[in-house]
């Protein structure tokens, strides 16, 4: 029998603050975090990113020696840190017993990356850093968050792009449900860099620059995302370990799926949309029967915002019309590998507040998105099940159904 | 180069990779057991003494560090000599 | 979904620096042929060192054939040569299976490396104007499993597992559980590297790359050499498998995952302990039921002497007894690719009742004093093998092959 699988902490850091409840407040008033760089200012010039201005690691990783964590590692245990806080698993309880790791990411440090091997290019292999080299690697973050928290078990590194973060919630679940595991810290992580930011710009994935410049997701005056950064994670547990230790459980995972369109894939391509089926598959038996909302990954993204629409549509049906449909990615920007697990974090204070925030950005909605998307203000929904989507622009799809505890509500 | 101008690339380094503030870092510390680097970390500080100073030291002759003035000695023993 | 269906091996795919193809590959690993040469990808004149493990005779256009082989870089290429393999070598024709039950997971540790070189390389010398798009369509690790399945046509959920150099064995983990949760029919997993000059830098500063050959476990050992290469298996369910007559190399019987939680770069062995044993435990099997160890067995001097007193705490009085080799004598250390390789040849062990033998073994190190089918391969009754797998990040991973006997299908 598998087990269900709940949530029992949550932890984040974002440029729009690093509490849940605080992000989703900004949310609902249409708050953004966009502004000229700091952190790559001479490389960004006039575009607008969406960073975490004066991060301080500290605050949240105290006084141990952080120079073995890059700025993705930081930001990670940082994340990582305030999760298990809330979740209940201190650091005694971590030593008695394995817990796992899943983090999303897409790049993770290909600025440490790049920095390693452009000094070496530079200065010859014999100055290349020795520490940097061992944050090269791709799991770098998720080691340093093991070694930094003690996370003994599973410790998995998921790369499918701007789904990678969502993918990590799944995969943890996964794990939960086959008996693989009992706890997993799960989510996702990505910094802001020179590297990643030159890259989205050349392959004309990001909005116009100027002052004032936004994304704009699922609007006909769409052109782009703009590159924003974060951490956030889940604490997930199988029901049995959670009730043992008599941790609050705030939420649980419903159904999980995903899959694959090829790259040549477009918008429209009929019977041939991955994230349909896995938003099939993720819902179950029961369908889109009492769905709440549905957290997109819409970024401005011209094709991509258009193709999860048709994902959404297609999978709901005749049903699309009566659930209203969000974005975190006009607020935050792309994330990349922390969105979905930024946007599982804002679904689930949205089902216990039930208030779903708007799509920062949209005027005009493209009408050939089909969906209710959430306009100007926040919306009203009820505190049952959501759906939380995601996709890349390599094809790569994933559906989380999430829903709230009974009397979650956490605030006095 | 004197002893003072090592010694202040090596308290450098040393908090760069450590956090030890510069002022705690003496000639008699040990770096393992004083200031906890590890072998990664004494590689590190390595590469950064070797780059500073444009000096390659024997693998062999790294391996014999144990404190702040260890190094100051192999560094004074390998640079060329002062003009 | 059954939580205990068996799933089975029954194609096998590697692209290594001694053989692409199964029968080239096993043939050479018998002879203990090395795949160790000069570097020819980049100029190693500023190196102490200029010996790699480079596939030399890989022709990317005899198997990317539906994507221009330009248009993306060698790991992706050598990942679509190796799911080829995998499917011809299984009788799998990739257009008469329906492709949404059909997953791809690859594992890795530096995805396409190149491209975050190349873009150094333009950045170094003042032509940042020249970067393109080629870097975010090439360089994002993600791409490896999404080139795969734009490819062949797969539908089903695709991801990279980028947790280093134990990414492989922890893609053929998730295939074993997303067949068994049902998620789909077929499972392409594996892992892939591309020869990576930031890879060599690294290695090269720690010291750890030896001059002349790979001799692990070895009194005199001098090091790791870098490789390169790919393997993909092919699972599915050990019913679907019989009823369609295919041939079976062996049952993936189980797997164990951890960390350390201590070092980026340094093995603790506890970590692969309680891998190793939690894979026998998943498998049901003891200690002394294990015919093969297949090592990690770099040719460091840590990893070697720290990996046999792990083996001797996880096999107790049987470590005596048990045959363990390490391919990477002939291979060199292909990254996140050697895991899949390493599992390849440990399917085929199962499944030919002989093992490889461990090369340039010539005097074996006081402190590693086991079994190490020194110098020659050797036929034994090969009814299971054990994959070991240890990374950056303190990963540790561990993978159990089986041997299937003639049985009915649906027989059990």
């Amino acid at each position: 029998m598998p087990s269900a699988v709940v949530i029992t902490g949550m932890g984040l850091v974002s440029a729009l603050g690093d509490r849940p409840s605080a992000l989703h407040e900004a949310l609902l008033g249409g708050g953004t975090a966009f502004g000229p760089s700091a952190l790559i200012a001479e490389q960004a010039g006039s575009y607008r990113v969406a960073e975490i201005r004066d991060f301080a690691p500290r605050t949240y990783l105290g006084p141990r020696n952080l120079r073995p964590l890059d700025r993705t590692g930081q930001l990670a245990a940082a994340a990582a840190e305030l999760a298990l806080a809330d979740s209940g698993w201190t650091i005694e309880a971590r030593d008695a017993r394995d817990v796992g790791l899943a983090l999303g990411t897409t790049f993770c440090s290909v600025r440490t990356i790049g920095e390693f091997d452009r000094r070496a290019m530079r200065d010859g292999p014999e100055y290349a850093s020795p520490i940097d080299f061992s944050n090269t690697v791709i799991n770098a973050a998720a080691g340093q968050v093991a070694i930094w928290h003690h996370l003994r078990g599973v410790n998995s590194t998921i790369s499918t792009g701007t789904a990678s973060g969502l993918h990590a919630l799944g995969y943890a679940a996964q794990m939960i449900r086959a008996g693989r595991a009992t706890t997993l810290l799960a989510g996702g992580v990505e910094e802001l860099c020179f590297e990643s930011f030159l890259g989205f710009v050349r392959a004309g994935l990001v909005a116009a620059p100027g002052e004032g410049a936004v994304p704009r997701p699922f609007d006909t005056a769409r052109d782009g995302c703009l590159l924003g950064e974060g951490a956030a994670f889940l604490v997930l547990e199988s029901e049995d370990t959670a009730r043992a230790r008599g941790a609050r459980v705030v939420g649980r995972i419903e159904g999980y799926g995903s899959g694959y369109d090829s790259r040549q894939a477009t918008a429209h391509s009929e019977g041939e949309n991955a994230l349909a089926a896995s938003i099939v598959r993720a819902l179950g038996p029961s369908g889109p029967e009492g769905l709440a909302a549905v957290m997109s990954s819409a970024s401005g993204h011209i094709t991509l915002d258009a193709r999860e629409a048709a994902g959404i549509l297609e999978a709901l049906g005749t049903r699309a019309a009566e659930v209203p449909v969000s974005t975190i990615k006009g607020h935050l920007g792309e994330t990349q590998g922390a969105g979905g697990a930024l946007a599982t974090v804002v679904m689930l204070e949205s089902l216990r507040t039930r208030r779903l925030p708007p799509i920062a950005g949209l005027e005009h909605p493209d009408p050939r998105v089909g969906l209710d998307l959430v306009i100007g203000r926040p919306r009203a929904i009820a505190a049952s099940r959501a759906l939380v989507t995601a996709v890349s622009r390599e094809g790569n799809a994933c559906a989380l159904v999430i829903s709230a505890a009974d009397g979650a509500d956490r605030r006095p | 180069m004197n002893a003072d101008e090592i010694r202040t690339a090596i308290r450098k380094s040393v908090n760069r990779i450590t956090g030890v503030a510069a002022d705690d870092i003496r000639d008699t510390s040990s770096y393992r057991d004083d200031l906890g680097l590890d072998s990664l970390s004494m590689l590190e500080l390595t590469v950064d003494i070797e780059y500073a100073f444009k000096i390659k030291v024997p693998e062999e002759r790294l391996a014999t560090i144990k404190t702040v003035n260890d190094t100051i000695q192999l560094v004074q023993e390998f640079l060329p000599a002062q003009a | 979904m059954d939580p205990r269906s068996r799933v089975v091996v029954t194609g096998i795919g590697p692209v290594t620096s001694i053989g692409i193809g199964r029968e080239a590959f096993w043939r050479s690993l018998l002879d203990g042929r090395s795949g160790i040469g000069p570097v020819e990808s980049f100029d190693t004149r500023r190196y102490p060192v200029h010996l790699g493990g480079e596939v030399k005779a890989f022709e990317a256009p005899r198997f990317v054939t539906r994507q221009s082989p330009a248009s993306m870089g060698r790991a992706s290429q050598m990942a679509i040569a190796a799911a080829r393999l995998a499917l011809d070598d299984a009788g799998i024709d990739s257009g008469a299976i329906d492709p949404s039950r059909v997953g791809v997971a690859v594992g890795t540790t530096s995805g396409e490396p190149e491209w975050i070189e190349r873009f150094n390389d333009r950045e170094l010398a003042g032509e940042r104007d020249l970067i393109g798009d080629e870097f975010l369509n090439r360089y994002p690790c993600h791409v490896l499993a999404a080139h795969v399945a734009s490819e062949l046509g797969f539908r089903g959920v695709n991801l990279v597992i980028p947790t280093a150099c134990a990414a492989g064995n922890y893609a053929m983990a998730y295939g074993l559980d997303a067949i068994r949760l049902g998620e789909v029919d077929v499972m392409l997993a594996g892992g892939s590297d591309a020869f990576s000059r930031i890879t060599y830098t690294g290695f090269a500063r720690l010291g750890a790359i030896a001059p002349e050959r790979v001799q692990p476990f070895d009194k005199h050992r001098k090091g790791m050499i870098p490789g390169e290469g790919a393997a993909v298996l092919v699972l599915e369910s050990l019913d679907r498998a019989l009823a369609r007559g295919a041939r079976i190399y062996a049952e993936l019987a189980g797997y164990g995952l951890s960390c350390d939680a201590s070092h980026m770069t340094a093995p603790q062995g506890d970590g692969a302990v309680r891998a190793m044993r939690a894979a026998m435990r998943d498998a049901g099997l003891a200690p002394h039921e294990i015919s093969y160890i297949s090592a990690h067995g770099t040719g460091t001097a840590a990893n070697d002497r720290v990996e046999t007193i792990a083996v001797k705490q996880a096999f107790g009085d049987a470590a005596a007894r048990v045959p363990m080799s390490s391919i990477k004598s002939m291979l060199g250390h292909t990254m996140g690719a050697a895991s899949a390789i390493e599992g390849a040849a440990c399917a085929l062990a199962v499944f030919d009742d002989r093992v490889p033998p461990t090369i340039n073994l010539e005097e074996p190190d006081p402190d590693c004093d086991l079994d190490y089918v020194q110098g020659t391969s050797r036929a034994l009754p090969v009814e299971t093998a054990i994959n070991n797998a240890y990374a950056f990040g303190g990963n540790n991973a561990s993978v159990i092959f089986r041997k299937v006997r003639a049985e009915r299908p649906g027989g059990r």
